[in-house]
């Protein structure tokens, strides 16, 4: 199997498109980071102005947690497009070459190559998420520095020790990748449908908005399905950055306000994958190859 | 010679339409076991059955004396296999494609090892050119290294020779004859080129709509002593009115889109053509009509001349 994973990354990694998300992911960071930069005082002052007039705030409030915080929820919204064109192809592609039918006729089981297929897809999703922790979290870090992180809702403002901070991002970005992982399945599981990874990719992503859009929507008849969308979920890795205060409205190191509803979204997303999963075996083991 | 493939009562059916209609045959070791029928007769959808490509609707299929249903990886890791075009990893390169198929067909060779198969097909000086960069040709070659590369003893080539040149044609003719004879390995081979077909086959079976239309040894189904001649000449008419009066005028002839076809023992072509010339007919072409292709026709119920290609497709 190790060896089936090996021989589907460097396949992956050998085509032009797969760069295209890791580039799209540097660029797009970087002109977030340079426009904060430049900026990024005026912004924050702005954001800030009905904050300071209660309170007074010392020290770095534009610094590269927060700037990672702002980088998250901006790019995590579009990931998955760049996802789609990989794991969207993983399938559809061999049959557009016509490179399937030769897989196949390999001495190795169908449930074998699809989960190579898939785990090789997944890690795949894993590296540029890792790509963008790098980029959106450590270099930020090491431009902008670091300190307490500040976050801005409309009800509230969370405040975040710098020391409690770390272990946060790490959980968001695993959470993340749940997330992104779940997005890549469907976009795996579309591709046995296909024989060119546009539909796959087009689907998935419709699939993305649709749900998304049933989200926003707070009308009943949505509500009761609303639950189950896996686009409900993706985006409970905020819920790392809410915080339990004590009595005197102290942070408690190391709380998460919410944690077992962060852990049900996690759950529900890992349930999404181990179902893409299996049905795109199930398909995959019964599917004529025509191509 | 012990049998290396059986099916029986194979069948195929796509929704309302039957690809293969209950098709048994034998393949025995060492044979070049050649697949012959139109195009939708359902050559391509068998050997697809054979390669578990597809799955039968009925019927059983045993290679090496296994079931290809329960035994499919073991049976397909001696299986080697070129199916209609040889599409492989554009982006990669001739030896990076052919290291990718040997280590899925569980074999890890070394660089020398690649080197060698890419070299029997003529690619080892291109062995680090991404395939994108190929003509057709070069393509299949690296699909018949890549058929090869794990040493199988079985090897099942659907079209072979599509977009090889002649020389390319030749190679491969020479290349299947090699594995049968001098590796002992048994090849299935399906072909739209019937001449092709007749030089490499020891055994046949021809398919038509599916179902088997007669299976056997190549000599004992041709009759080699036999052949048609198409005889193309500027006065049509005259030459024909020769051959009736003269001493070949009991043979089988008929005329069909101007062209006089005559069947006669092979040893009689040459004193034939011969007096035709005596007798002052201006001869266009002489060709021996391929005997595979007439037996087809005669088999297949079309036996109606359509065309003036040596090498005719179906």
């Amino acid at each position: 199997m190790l060896e089936l994973i090996r021989i589907e990354l460097f396949k992956i990694f050998r085509k032009p498109r797969t760069f295209i998300a890791f580039l799209a992911i540097t660029a797009i960071v970087g002109l977030i980071q340079m426009g904060f930069y430049v900026d990024g005082e005026s912004y924050i002052n702005f954001g800030m102005q009905a904050l300071v007039d209660s309170f007074d705030v010392n020290g770095k409030v534009l610094n590269g947690y927060l700037l990672a915080y702002i980088i998250l929820q901006t790019l995590l919204v579009h990931v998955p497009l760049l996802i789609a064109l990989v794991s969207g192809d993983m399938i559809s592609g061999e049959a557009n070459m016509g490179t399937l039918r030769l897989l196949i006729t390999k001495p190795v089981s169908r449930a074998k190559l699809i989960s190579a297929k898939f785990l090789a897809s997944s890690l795949y999703t894993l590296l540029l998420l890792i790509w963008m922790a790098i980029w959106a979290l450590l270099i930020s870090m090491l431009v902008f520095g670091t300190d307490d992180m500040i976050i801005m809702k409309s009800e509230v403002v969370t405040q975040i020790l710098e020391r409690d901070v770390m272990w946060r991002y790490f959980a968001a970005f695993g959470f993340a990748a749940l997330a992104m992982v779940t997005v890549s399945s469907l976009a795996f599981f579309l591709s046995i449908f296909a024989e060119n990874s546009i539909g796959p990719i087009i689907a998935c992503m419709s699939i993305v908005i649709v749900f998304t859009i049933l989200n926003t929507l707070n009308l009943p008849i949505f509500n009761t399905v609303k639950p189950y969308l896996f686009t409900s979920h993706m985006l409970g890795w905020k819920g790392f950055f809410d915080v339990k205060v004590n009595g005197d409205n102290e942070q408690i190191i190391g709380s998460v306000e919410n944690l077992g509803a962060v852990m049900r979204s996690a759950a529900i997303l890992f349930f999404h994958i181990v179902g893409f999963w299996i049905a795109s075996i199930v398909v995959f083991k019964k599917k004529d190859i025509m191509s | 010679m012990d049998p290396v493939i059986e099916v029986e009562h194979l069948s195929k059916r796509f929704s309302d339409f039957t690809a293969v209609d209950d098709l048994s045959f034998t393949v025995n070791q060492g044979d070049v076991y050649g697949f012959l029928g139109q195009n939708g007769a359902g050559k391509s959808t068998t050997i697809r059955m054979l390669l578990t490509l597809i799955a039968p609707t009925a019927g059983s299929i045993r290679i090496f004396g296994k079931e290809l249903q329960l035994r499919r990886n073991e049976i397909l890791a001696k299986t080697g296999a070129v199916i209609e075009r040889p599409d492989l990893y554009k982006y990669l390169s001739a030896k990076e494609n052919l290291a990718v198929f040997a280590r899925l067909s569980g074999i890890k060779p070394t660089n020398k090892a690649l080197m060698l198969t890419l070299d029997e097909v003529g690619l080892a000086d291109r062995a680090d050119s991404k395939v994108r960069t190929f003509s057709q040709g070069m393509k299949q070659r690296l699909g018949i290294a890549v058929a090869l590369v794990h040493d199988p003893t079985l090897i099942i080539l659907d079209e072979p020779t599509n977009g090889l040149d002649p020389q390319g044609i030749a190679d491969m003719r020479k290349l299947i004859i090699s594995l049968s004879r001098d590796q002992g390995k048994t090849v299935v081979v399906s072909s739209h080129l019937l001449s092709e077909m007749e030089q490499v086959a020891s055994r046949m079976i021809i398919i038509d709509k599916g179902r088997k239309m007669v299976e056997g040894e190549v000599k004992e189904l041709l009759d080699p002593s036999h052949v048609m001649l198409d005889i193309e000449t500027l006065d049509q008419q005259a030459s024909m009115t020769w051959i009736k009066g003269s001493r070949w005028g009991d043979l089988p002839c008929q005329v069909h889109q101007g062209i006089i076809q005559l069947k006669l023992d092979r040893q009689d072509i040459s004193a034939f053509s011969r007096e035709l010339v005596n007798a002052g007919a201006d001869i266009v072409a002489i060709n021996p009509r391929n005997s595979l292709e007439e037996y087809f026709l005669k088999i297949t119920g079309r036996d109606q001349y359509a065309g003036a290609d040596q090498d005719r497709a179906f």
